[in-house]
């Protein structure tokens, strides 16, 4: 006992055993793929089915009503191997036929279509009745107006199902002899209808062209000549946008690698020596080791190169339309990635707690000042990181900021001073050096491996402009905090200078005479006219 | 297996020809046709067939007209035009001149 398949070749109905008709659909699966570039392909295959369909008509009787393999068998053997239906006067083609089976794919549906099938298709891929997708796409037509270029789209995009396979591979049913069967019951009744058609009409197309009834075909037309169009206008966009791609990934990829391997210049003091500052001595500053630098260095070339080179990668794509096994490269591009995300995280942690521990250092010292006239403080000039502050004032005030020193090996960084009140009757000036490290030992030598210096005369103080750190390989936020401390009655009188390096004083208040009253700085009284020292 | 494949060649080359003299004559089914070329030991299988007279067909050298059939799917008639007609004066007077040409390269 055998199940049997009705099939329909040619218009005629055949009972056919199972294996007979796996073996009859994939001979002509087979002579298809033979003659893919073969002009008049449906044709060809159109007259082969109809003479199959004779041959298998003598091979049935009252008695025998059943075609088995062994028909089948002889059929072949008399219409020949697939190859010989190749390209005619080259018998060297061995193409190899590409089919397969398998997953749901999207796929307009030709049996079932009001105008593109693609609603049937949607319908079919979700497993719910196309009338609602139509009703949702005649709704978004009022609504919106988008419903038509939607439509429009997915007509353009999505390939109709032709084939039984793909017919099956629409609906998502699983490519077996049952389901085979149920589809091409379901086919038997519109074959009638294409076999009544085709008769009345132009002989020399196939069956299979001249499928569809009048009704749509002059929508069809006129939207096939529009949607010709518009792939040509789409398939110049996506070159283009391939080609613009191809460049942004290109040039994004030199700029980085540029900064990787070089490093722009950012910033130099020329009077107190040029201070490169680029992206890899940067990396230097902040890193504890060599190989950590290697490895983050590794991991940002893949956390920023892939990316880019994927750009680069689909850039090409789009411009020469070719498809591949996508899921190779993805796959092994994201675990690169991933693989440079752990690196760059694993070194940033160990960045990180080279920063754990802060120390801050004071130093202080007793300022003499027992003059009558006021004490004049000021800074001591320095051109270049005058006007480089001036410049750069809002970024500055964190004052952060070390410039590197490369042949002397030491750093620089801009002190912030503060001018406030004292509870002694002395002038007293602390400086506060300050440092991070893996721990309070690291921290400490790093803050005293701050120096800042002042000069005091009489009727002076002078103080130092930047700091110095020496031994300066390794960035651990240093900085230098001066605090000076006026007793209640002092008078001073405060550069216009220090106002870079200070917020304590008011805007006015500079390079007058001033006296420390109740806490505060007041404007000395002119008693002996003015003579301002600046 | 290389001497199937020139012996094939050979015959392929002559496989138009063959297809047009035997349609000179009176319109055939594809059966028919088939039936003496396999006579002649010309062809083996029938699938060598189908792509040929397609392209015969599309250069506008046959035609062909549809007839029902008692037995199955309606059947294809091919007829000879009279360009067909034509190539095939061509074809036979070279044939002659490719006959005397090999046969006084093969009696030397």
């Amino acid at each position: 006992m055998k199940k049997t398949v009705t099939v329909n070749i040619s218009g005629i109905i055949f009972h056919i055993d199972e294996d007979a008709y796996d073996k009859l659909l994939d001979y002509i699966e087979e002579i298809r793929s033979y003659l893919t570039s073969t002009e008049g392909k449906d044709e060809i295959i159109a007259d082969v089915e109809a003479r199959v369909a004779e041959m298998l008509q003598q091979k049935v009787s009252e008695t025998k009503q059943v075609i088995n393999i062994e028909d089948v068998d002889s059929i072949i053997l008399l219409m020949g191997e697939p190859s010989q239906f190749g390209s005619e006067p080259d018998t060297t083609n061995s193409r190899k036929r590409e089919r397969s089976y398998s997953a749901k794919r999207f796929y307009r549906d030709p049996d079932n279509k009001v105008i593109g099938g693609v609603c049937s298709g949607i319908a079919n891929y979700f497993n719910i009745d196309p009338l609602w997708v139509r009703i949702v796409f005649a709704v978004a037509l009022f609504v919106f107006g988008s419903g038509v270029l939607l439509y429009l789209f997915l007509w353009l995009i999505t390939p109709e199902a032709r084939t039984t396979a793909e017919k099956l591979e629409m609906r998502g049913e699983a490519v077996n002899i049952y389901n085979i069967e149920r589809s091409v019951k379901e086919e038997l009744t519109q074959l009638k209808k294409r076999f009544k058609g085709f008769k009345k009409k132009d002989k020399s197309y196939s069956v299979r062209e001249k499928s569809n009834n009048q009704a749509e075909s002059i929508i069809e037309k006129i939207v096939h000549i529009f949607l010709t169009i518009l792939k040509i206008f789409v398939r110049v966009f996506v070159i283009v946008l391939g080609i613009v791609l191809i460049f942004i990934g290109i040039f994004l990829l030199i700029g980085f690698l540029g900064s990787i391997i070089k490093g722009g210049e950012v910033v130099s003091f020329t009077n107190i020596g040029v201070a490169n500052f680029s992206f890899s001595s940067f990396l230097q500053l902040i890193i504890d080791s060599p190989t950590q630098i290697t490895m983050v260095t590794l991991g940002l070339l893949l956390l920023v190169g892939i990316p880019l080179l994927m750009i680069i990668y689909n850039g090409v794509k789009m411009i020469f339309g070719f498809k591949t096994k996508i899921r190779v490269i993805g796959i092994s591009a994201f675990s690169l990635w991933i693989a440079g995300l752990i690196l760059c995280v694993f070194v940033f942690i160990k960045v990180i707690s080279g920063f754990s521990t802060k120390i801050v250092v004071p130093q202080k010292y007793n300022i003499t000042h027992s003059v009558k006239t006021p004490l004049y403080i000021d800074i001591k000039t320095n051109d270049s990181i005058e006007s480089y502050i001036e410049y750069n004032q809002e970024y500055f005030n964190n004052n952060w900021y070390l410039a590197k020193h490369d042949s002397r090996n030491s750093g620089f960084g801009i002190p912030w001073i503060t001018i406030t009140t004292s509870e002694t009757d002395s002038i007293k000036l602390i400086i506060f050096s300050e440092a991070r490290g893996h721990n309070q030992k690291e921290a400490t030598i790093n803050a005293k491996n701050i120096k800042y210096n002042y000069t005091q005369t009489d009727t002076t103080l002078v103080l130092d402009p930047f700091f110095t750190v020496e031994n300066y390989d390794k960035w651990r936020m240093q900085r230098v905090r001066v605090l000076l401390k006026i007793p209640e009655g002092e008078k001073v009188v405060i550069s216009k200078k220090l106002y870079y390096y200070n917020n304590s004083i008011e805007d006015d208040m500079f390079g007058k005479r001033l006296v420390m009253h109740n806490g505060d700085f007041v404007e000395e009284q002119k008693k002996e006219g003015h003579d301002s020292i600046k | 297996m290389n001497l199937e494949n020139t012996k094939a060649q050979m015959r392929k080359g002559v496989l138009e020809f063959c297809i047009l003299s035997i349609l000179s004559e009176d319109e055939a089914y594809v059966s028919d046709l088939i039936n003496k070329m396999k006579d002649a030991k010309l062809i083996v299988v029938e699938g060598t067939l189908y792509p040929l007279l397609n392209r015969l067909k599309n250069e506008g050298v046959l035609e062909y007209r549809w007839e029902e059939s008692k037995s199955g799917p309606p059947r294809k008639y091919y007829k000879i035009t009279p360009e067909g007609k034509a190539m095939l004066d061509e074809l036979k007077q070279s044939w002659q001149e490719l006959i005397t040409s090999v046969n006084s390269i093969l009696s030397i």
